[in-house]
């Protein structure tokens, strides 16, 4: 099979403490940084366009700004003027071409960023959670309660994959693989979540409901990043 | 085998289509397929409804109907329609720009399966219908009605109207398809000498870039005084490099002499725009006297059919899309647009026919495209 079908374009290194940072404020998720994002699917992609010729990337593309964010909101049901601020102002970063060459590294930040913005006003819509998601409590688990267990938090995982990539890939990935890779994922930004010298930034989880006076959500913070990995993947981005 | 291996995502599908079990697996890849298609033609996936209808014609054995169906969703329009033609609408390529009355109509034209040979030279523009955007109504000296309009559901908010009855019309001989809209104005016709509206027209319409069509045994009878003849002091310049495009390029753009983008508005004039003739750099040289063009590169392989001469836009923008150049140039860029990859000459010629079958029929384009590289190869 295809190694395309394996890159999450969002992955990270557990070891990249410094770097991960997310703020949210009111409606935007601002800030991922690009080393958390780019570090495996650069090298995964530098992989495969080495050991293949340019023509042989003939047949494969990669969404443009407008379809990414078109397809970021059908999947989800969020409606894109709900996120138009941030699209408007990470567009530049997004692919303007469905040319597969085109993708370059930088764009997985834009990419992820505005993934992180649709899964926020998803996760804050009831009507919408509740329909795709209704046996995934987000939010109703407050204070110093320890990560969902790893099957748990595979079956959050595997929850949103089947969810998001029926829709939104013609060939699914291994899904196994899939759903550990983002598990790997989600268990590396919660442990930069919970590292105290990120406290600073806890505050703004304030506004999306993820932190309260008892607090962090640890649900609802698992599923954000969950979400984000997965809209953010390769198969929602290629075809 | 090369054009196998290059969709080779497919032929994994196809390679575990006759293994898995008639039932659920089988549906699901052809769900998958039925994705990918969808996709392709539109930019995002399926809705639940519309990946069903597809799949069951797909299983009915009605690969065209399928594929159909997707050109019905938005995204067709909003997206897959509106990057190809906003990428034709300015100099620049760029397909973030603003939707213009330009890239309007052609979608239009699309969504209302007018024949697409027609878009240089027919009365048509689209404008928003009367009830959206009526803050900012269409005007000719104002791209605000189709700012307003960009974010709309191109395919249900689009409405045909004959350019001739719109307030602010042009002359009936200044209008022309896309050729007289105030966007193709803005970008071709603003400064200049109008010769970059041609060299747009042959490069997005007939695929063929200046460099592609440069002859320098063509007559230079009608390059205009603007041109130097010994550029730098050296007339061999002229002779082996300047001559193989303006010979061909002075003598095809007389069609636009009378056009001119001012006060942010299209103008036609009844006669020669100053700016084509103000530079004199060669006294004996071509003076366009009027909106008369003449075809000189006929020794090309663009497949022209008579007449090539001619007087105005509407004239000239039939003569472009009677070729055989421009059925092959639109096959080859929704090729481009679908498959992801350059075809080859036999399936872009036998597209190119299929085209001129279905009337010049933009949608059926796409369907026989997809059918073409998504679905024959596979089932």
């Amino acid at each position: 099979m295809n190694k395309i079908f394996f890159i999450i374009v969002i992955s990270c290194s557990p070891n990249n403490e410094e770097n991960l940072q997310q703020s949210i404020d009111g409606d935007d998720v601002k800030t991922i940084d690009s080393q958390i994002t780019s570090e495996l699917v650069e090298k995964q992609l530098k992989e495969i366009l080495s050991n293949e010729t340019t023509n042989q990337t003939e047949g494969l593309g990669i969404r443009s700004f407008r379809e990414i964010d078109a397809t970021m909101s059908r999947v989800t049901g969020v409606a894109s003027s709900e996120v138009r601020r941030t699209y408007i102002e990470i567009a530049s970063l997004l692919p303007r071409r469905n040319l597969f060459d085109s993708f370059q590294a930088p764009m997985q930040v834009g990419i992820f960023h505005l993934a992180s913005n649709y899964c926020a006003k998803l996760m804050a819509n009831d009507n919408l959670w509740n329909a795709k998601f209704p046996d995934i409590d987000r939010y109703h688990q407050w204070g110093k309660i320890p990560l969902p267990s790893t099957e748990r938090r595979a079956e959050i995982v595997g929850r949103m994959i089947d969810v998001f990539w029926r829709q939104g890939t013609s060939i699914h990935s291994d899904r196994q693989q899939a759903v550990d890779e983002v598990v790997k994922f989600v268990d590396a930004a919660m442990s930069q979540t919970e590292n105290p010298n990120n406290q600073p930034n806890m505050g703004d989880y304030h506004s999306l409901g993820l932190v309260n006076r008892r607090g962090i959500n640890v649900v609802a913070t698992v599923i954000l990043w969950s979400c984000t990995a997965i809209l953010a993947s390769a198969p929602m981005i290629f075809y | 085998m090369r054009k196998l291996f290059r969709h080779r995502w497919l032929v994994i599908l196809a390679l575990l289509l006759p293994q898995v079990s008639v039932g659920e697996d089988r549906q699901q890849l052809l769900q998958q397929l039925v994705s990918l298609i969808h996709n392709r033609i539109t930019g995002v996936p399926p809705l639940a409804n519309t990946l069903n209808s597809m799949t069951n014609s797909l299983l009915a054995g009605n690969k065209r109907q399928a594929i159909r169906l997707a050109t019905d969703d938005v995204g067709f329009y909003d997206l897959r329609l509106r990057g190809l033609f906003t990428q034709w609408s300015n100099v620049n390529g760029d397909v973030g720009a603003d939707l213009n009355d330009m890239v309007a109509t052609l979608i239009g034209i699309v969504r209302d399966n007018v024949p697409f040979n027609s878009a240089l030279s027919a009365d048509i523009i689209y404008t928003a219908k009367s009830n959206i955007c009526r803050a900012n109504p269409y005007s000719p000296s104002s791209n605000n009605h189709y700012r307003c309009l960009q974010d709309k559901n191109l395919k249900t908010t689009l409405q045909r109207h004959k350019q001739s009855t719109l307030r602010g019309a042009l002359s009936s001989s200044a209008i022309a398809g896309i050729l007289s809209t105030r966007g193709f104005a803005e970008s071709y016709y603003s400064a200049g000498t109008n010769r970059r509206a041609t060299a747009f027209v042959l490069k997005h319409f007939l695929c063929k870039e200046l460099e592609i069509l440069h002859d320098i045994t063509v007559s230079d009878g009608y390059v205009r005084q603007d041109v130097d003849r010994t550029p730098g002091g050296d007339a061999n310049l002229f002779r082996r490099r300047c001559v193989g495009c303006h010979a061909g390029l002075d003598a095809l753009s007389g069609w636009n002499v009378r056009y001119d983008f001012r006060d942010n508005r299209l103008v036609y004039g009844n006669i020669v725009q100053t700016k084509i003739t103000r530079n004199n750099l060669f006294k004996y040289g071509n003076v366009p006297e009027d909106d008369r063009f003449l075809n000189l590169w006929t020794s090309q392989q663009l497949g022209w059919q008579e007449p090539l001469t001619g007087r105005g836009a509407s004239a000239w923008g039939q003569m472009i899309t009677s070729s055989r150049a421009f059925v092959t140039c639109m096959a080859e860029q929704v090729h481009q647009q679908v498959c992801f990859a350059k075809g080859d000459r036999e399936t872009i010629e036998q597209l190119a026919d299929s085209f001129v079958a279905s009337q010049y029929n933009m949608r059926e384009l796409f369907v026989e495209t997809a059918s073409t590289c998504l679905v024959e190869e596979l089932l």
